[in-house]
């Protein structure tokens, strides 16, 4: 009787060899933390950003529009993250 | 709340930002950056995977969100820093602003009276078919120049300059007349 296993083809170049994304576990506590340093970073650029565009862009119909989308673009990513991390944990 | 301390009467004749070209290069860069962990999944073997578990999509959807909020961010960290980049052409004065940093502006500006020439390049195909240019403005004095690039519909910005130059030195002809006259008559 021959046994017989199929060697599965680990893709282009694989340099890390059978390493595969289902392996890959990360505590939670982790998630967290980049997270809230993700939180603090947008935060800080938010920040001067918008310093900069209410100094010196007020009432620029291009500026209104670039807040809008920028805030709430990050507002959407950051309640998606916030869901992810959740659902992981 | 008033951006630029303007003088008394002095009326913003045009607000010049840079042509939307300046903005390509950073989106093109950002994009690849966007794609690159996408492309090193699939090129350093990681694709092995024919379906992933509920807890590595959330995984993998929190680390790809993270990595886009954050070139999200720097997009528009360069957006600023071009876009308040400007020139403002008024009555009186070409005022030139500078942003090269987030907390790097310098405020020029030169009066339009002692304007000497007027330059306008646009070289090559590429700004000639996209209508950009340099335009380059020489004072008199010091000879100081003001330098303008990436500048949509440069030849009309020279053209308004022209104009309000004239315009200026014709106000300043009919004063020193007016002065001579009143002098003339109460003898002072």
């Amino acid at each position: 009787m021959i046994d017989y296993t199929p060697k599965l083809p680990t893709g282009v170049g694989s340099i890390f060899g059978d390493v595969s994304l289902s392996s890959l576990s990360v505590p939670a506590n982790v998630l967290w933390g980049l997270l809230l340093l993700i939180v603090v970073i947008v935060g800080v650029v938010t920040v001067i950003l918008y310093y900069h565009w209410i100094r010196y862009g007020f009432g620029d119909r291009k500026v209104i529009m670039v807040q809008i989308l920028y805030s709430l673009v990050v507002f959407f990513c950051l309640g998606a993250m916030l869901t992810s991390v959740i659902s992981y944990a | 709340m008033p951006r630029l301390p303007l003088e008394p009467g002095e009326e913003i004749i045009m607000t010049c930002h840079k042509h939307w070209l300046a903005y390509v290069l950073n989106t093109f860069v950002l994009s690849i950056l966007l794609l690159l962990p996408y492309i090193a999944y699939r090129t350093l073997g990681f694709a092995t995977d024919v379906t992933l578990s509920d807890k590595t999509m959330d995984l993998v959807t929190f680390l790809y969100l993270g990595w886009f909020i954050i070139l999200w961010a720097y997009f528009f960290i360069a957006w600023t820093n071009i876009y308040l980049d400007e020139w403002i052409v008024t009555d009186r004065r070409i005022i030139d602003i500078d942003q090269t940093g987030l907390f790097h502006r310098s405020v020029s500006d030169f009066r339009i009276e002692k304007i000497q020439n007027i330059m306008v390049k646009e070289v090559g195909f590429v700004a000639h078919m996209l209508g950009y240019g340099t335009i380059i403005v020489e004072t008199a004095g010091e000879r100081i120049k003001l330098e303008f690039d990436t500048l949509p519909d440069p030849g009309k910005v020279r053209d308004l300059i022209s104009e309000c130059h004239d315009k200026c030195l014709a106000n300043l002809t009919n004063n020193t007349h007016n002065l001579e006259a009143r002098e003339l008559v109460t003898g002072d």
